[in-house]
């Protein structure tokens, strides 16, 4: 039997938190700041790197945030630890605090948590849960946690067998939001084809587009080339061909390039694994732009920016999981 | 053909520019090295500008395009706030950057400008759009317009867009704005003209709109009945710095106050437009702006208060006087603090006074708008120990911080822990660093992106130009027509005993920021 935690006994921790963290701070006090709860599962062995992450997380989006370390087989287990993440703003007087509750789990007595993070939601703000640990958006332990949520946020890139993983995205997207960090990572992608049409000598060229080529290193297709293509579609209509190819080796499986093309008019953006992009239009013109590979960091600060739908990205899931292997 | 971008998705993409030139003239000035070439630096780094954007820089010093980009380049670096300076994206934003030397009053230098616009419409597919930014003496401002004029450089044949940003000040008192208006309008409708303030893109002045009009409760209380008086301070701790001979010819109310305080102060008190949209969002303003009581000569030596610093010692540093600065008259009346009541002719606002203030050389560098209510209409703790006066000593205030650390709070009484009911003010506090740790963007970075994108909501329209010189005229020809024992306040004080004075009178007080 894993040792009990408490969740009363947490809240109580929580306070005394507080209390020592004013009672440090002299008279000044310190702010607590709290837009939502953030639950992040992760494995316990990457735990101590997600910690950094979340930490730097917390300046853009204060959060109540709960870390649940899953460490899978092995004895049952259960324990907890409260701690504050703070810092001081640049020419700020006071700390700014946040709290985070760190629960590491078995895998064997997950079904035991969600009552205990229940209780530490903080009231009236809306709870996002970034889970690291591909599976567990099936498992049953999970799925009570998962109920609690308004946005869960999960990162398919590498996933196999695409087409089931998309499924059960569609699938949690019937109850609240979803998202996926592939997704994500388009943003950049997706912004700087945007920009180009936006000079009207372009944009009134974009009839003549006929066929969409998009290409992946790799030996299957990454959701991201099949987002990217089903944004695509959206955005040009069924009367446009589209074609997702695989070009060279990569594991896991990354997208390579895009081209749009069709009578005197062609776009194609070549993205490297390095910083830069290269982009022709017409052949007339090229540009690198910057495209930096983005961390977790950066990737969850936008995502957790985002707190209603997506439409672009629930149509591209469709297409994903109508094209997905 | 497609007629708006399908690929565009507002949710994730921030604003964009479309491809167009932007025109500096002032190129070699502060403004165009501190503020506009770092804030475009920055907004090339976060992707706002498109591949198409072009920047022409005019003075009438000779220079190359080449060595034009390295002064900017030397600018960036020194001047880019919060922000690293990355080799690629300036490499590929210096592409961008061209100049044009010439004298302002030369033909010649505008058919030269002309040129230059084509060869970047050929090459840069910007379809003829153009923003025009007047960051010179403002005594150049017609020359600049009428040169503009001449050369056709108003209308593009292209049929793209073409606007004109002009900084303040927007003339030096009603007259003389209302003839730099006719020139300007001789060339550019008003609504090709974008008079910039930069306070207006302050995130927290923005965010005063999002508090009033997007929260439910707090717009019942925002008027006569409720509120007892609105403070709003500009302070800055330093001197003049090198800009004494400009400073002398302005002074606080026509450099701070006719334009950024009125400003806020029509933010604050405006009624709620009906969308928030430019058109919608001036006219509340403009209207607020009229609203304004206009006081009569006799009125302002109980409303209005003009102070200039003295030499001091501060911090073991000998600091010289306003008098002693370069450039300033030794026998100077230029005011380097202003303070002013106004009050405001609506059922909203009757009677509420409207406090505002700025100086230079004050306890520290500090703007914040604070709006004090009314004490509890019956006093339940009065006759507790320490409870006696303690609303009134300690009013519920709520303060909109501007600068330095943006944020709002609210002060209320709490019982202090413990036996008896003991009260105690305390501050609940929203930090817009703590809650929205993202970089803010600067004014200009803001306002520059609207004025590319054709957003007038944070500009200034020439009525309210017109109404705010209106407002502070009577201070002005009042204050010019009367000998002040000058300096009347020490540095690294809150200013001249009178402005205390002002607010005593009233059985108010000063709040310290």
């Amino acid at each position: 039997m894993a040792a009990a935690i408490q969740p009363e006994k947490i809240l109580k921790d929580l306070g005394e938190l507080w209390v020592n963290l004013g009672r440090d701070a002299g008279g000044a006090g310190v702010l607590r700041a709290c837009a939502m709860t953030l639950i992040v599962i992760t494995l316990d062995s990457e735990g101590d790197a997600v910690s950094e992450t979340v930490a730097k997380l917390m300046r853009v989006h204060p959060s109540r945030l709960v870390m649940l370390r899953v460490k899978p087989g092995g004895e049952p287990l259960l324990s907890e630890r409260v701690v504050a993440q703070c810092w001081m703003p640049f020419g700020g007087r006071q700390q700014i605090c946040c709290e985070q509750v760190e629960i590491t789990a078995a895998e064997s007595v997950l079904d035991e948590v969600p009552a205990v993070v229940r209780a530490l939601e903080a009231p009236d703000l809306p709870v996002v849960i970034w889970t690291r640990v591909p599976g567990l958006l099936h498992s049953a332990g999970c799925s009570p946690l998962l109920d609690l949520a308004h946005k869960v946020i999960v990162d398919s890139a590498g996933w196999p067998r695409t087409r089931d993983k998309v499924r059960a995205i569609r699938n949690g997207l019937r109850t609240r939001l979803v998202a996926d960090l592939e997704w994500t990572r388009l943003t950049r992608w997706r912004q700087t084809l945007a920009q180009e049409f936006d000079n009207p000598a372009y944009l009134s060229r974009l009839g003549e587009i006929g066929r969409v080529a998009v290409e992946y290193d790799g030996e299957f297709a990454p959701l991201r080339a099949l987002y990217l293509a089903g944004w695509l579609r959206k955005a040009l209509g069924e009367r446009v061909a589209i074609t997702l190819s695989a070009l060279g080796q990569a594991s896991p499986p990354r997208l390579h390039s895009v081209t749009l093309s069709g009578g005197a008019m062609s776009y194609r953006m070549n993205v490297e694994v390095s910083r830069a992009a290269e982009m022709r239009i017409c052949d007339q013109r090229s540009a690198h732009p910057l495209m930096p590979t983005l961390d977790e960091y950066e990737l969850m600060r936008e995502e957790l920016s985002i707190t209603g739908r997506d439409p672009a990205f629930e149509a591209s899931l469709a297409f994903a999981e109508e094209h997905g292997q | 053909m497609a007629s708006s971008n399908p690929f565009s998705d507002p949710l994730r993409f921030e604003r964009q520019v479309r491809p167009c030139a932007l025109v500096i003239f002032g190129a070699n000035g502060d403004l165009t090295k501190r503020k506009l070439v770092p804030s475009l630096y920055r907004l090339a780094f976060e992707r706002r500008l498109p591949t198409g954007f072009a920047i022409v820089g005019n003075s009438r010093t000779e220079m190359s395009d080449e060595e034009f980009r390295e002064k900017m380049r030397a600018s960036v670096r020194q001047f880019l706030e919060e922000s690293p300076f990355d080799e690629d994206v300036w490499r590929d934003f210096s592409r961008g950057l061209h100049y044009v030397s010439g004298d302002l009053r030369d033909p010649g230098c505008y058919q030269r400008l002309a040129d230059k616009l084509g060869e970047i419409e050929r090459a840069q597919l910007t379809g003829g759009n153009v923003l025009f930014y007047l960051s010179t003496q403002p005594s150049h401002y017609e020359a600049v317009v009428e040169g503009l004029g001449g050369a056709g450089l108003q209308r593009s044949q292209a049929g793209g867009w073409r606007r004109l940003v002009v900084e303040k000040p927007f003339g030096h008192d009603l007259d003389s704005s209302r003839l730099l208006d006719h020139a300007v309008h001789k060339v550019f409708p008003e609504e090709d003209v974008y008079r910039i303030d930069h306070y207006l893109g302050k995130e927290t002045v923005q965010n005063l709109l999002a508090f009033r009009f997007g929260n439910g409760i707090f717009e019942p209380l925002w008027n006569r009945r409720y509120v007892n008086s609105v403070q709003i301070t500009a302070a800055e701790s330093i001197g003049v710095e090198g800009r004494g001979a400009y400073y002398e010819e302005a002074g606080a109310l026509r450099d701070m106050i006719q334009n950024h305080m009125l400003q806020i102060l029509a933010t604050v008190a405006m009624e709620p437009p009906a969308l928030f949209e430019a058109a919608a969002v001036r006219d509340e303003r403009a209207k607020l702006l009229r609203s304004i009581h206009v006081m009569s000569h006799d009125e302002v030596a109980a409303h209005a208060v003009k102070g200039q610093y003295g030499p001091a010692n501060v911090g073991g540093r000998a600091l010289p006087g306003f008098r002693q600065e370069e450039g300033v008259n030794p026998q100077s009346q230029t005011e380097t603090y202003a303070a002013a009541t106004f009050f405001i002719d609506n059922w909203r606002w009757a009677g509420v006074p409207f406090h505002v203030r700025s100086g230079k050389r004050l306890a520290k560098r500090v703007t914040d708008i604070a709006i004090q209510f009314n004490a509890a209409p019956h006093r339940v703790f009065s006759g507790l120990p320490g409870g006696a006066g303690m609303s009134e000593l300690a009013p519920n205030l709520l303060i909109l911080r501007v600068q330095p650390e943006e944020g709002i709070s609210l002060r209320f009484l709490s019982k202090q822990p413990g036996s008896g009911m003991k009260l105690r003010p305390v501050s609940m506090d929203f930090n817009y660093g703590s809650s929205f740790g993202m970089r803010s963007p600067t004014a200009y970075e803001t306002l520059l992106v609207d004025a590319l994108t054709g957003d007038a909501t944070l500009y200034s329209r020439q009525d309210m130009v017109e109404a705010s010189w209106q407002a502070v005229m009577p201070v002005l020809e009042v204050w010019g027509n009367t000998k002040f024992d000058f300096p009347n306040y020490a540095s690294g004080t809150w200013g001249p005993a009178a402005s205390d004075e002002m607010l005593a009178r009233r059985g108010q007080a000063w709040r310290v920021p």
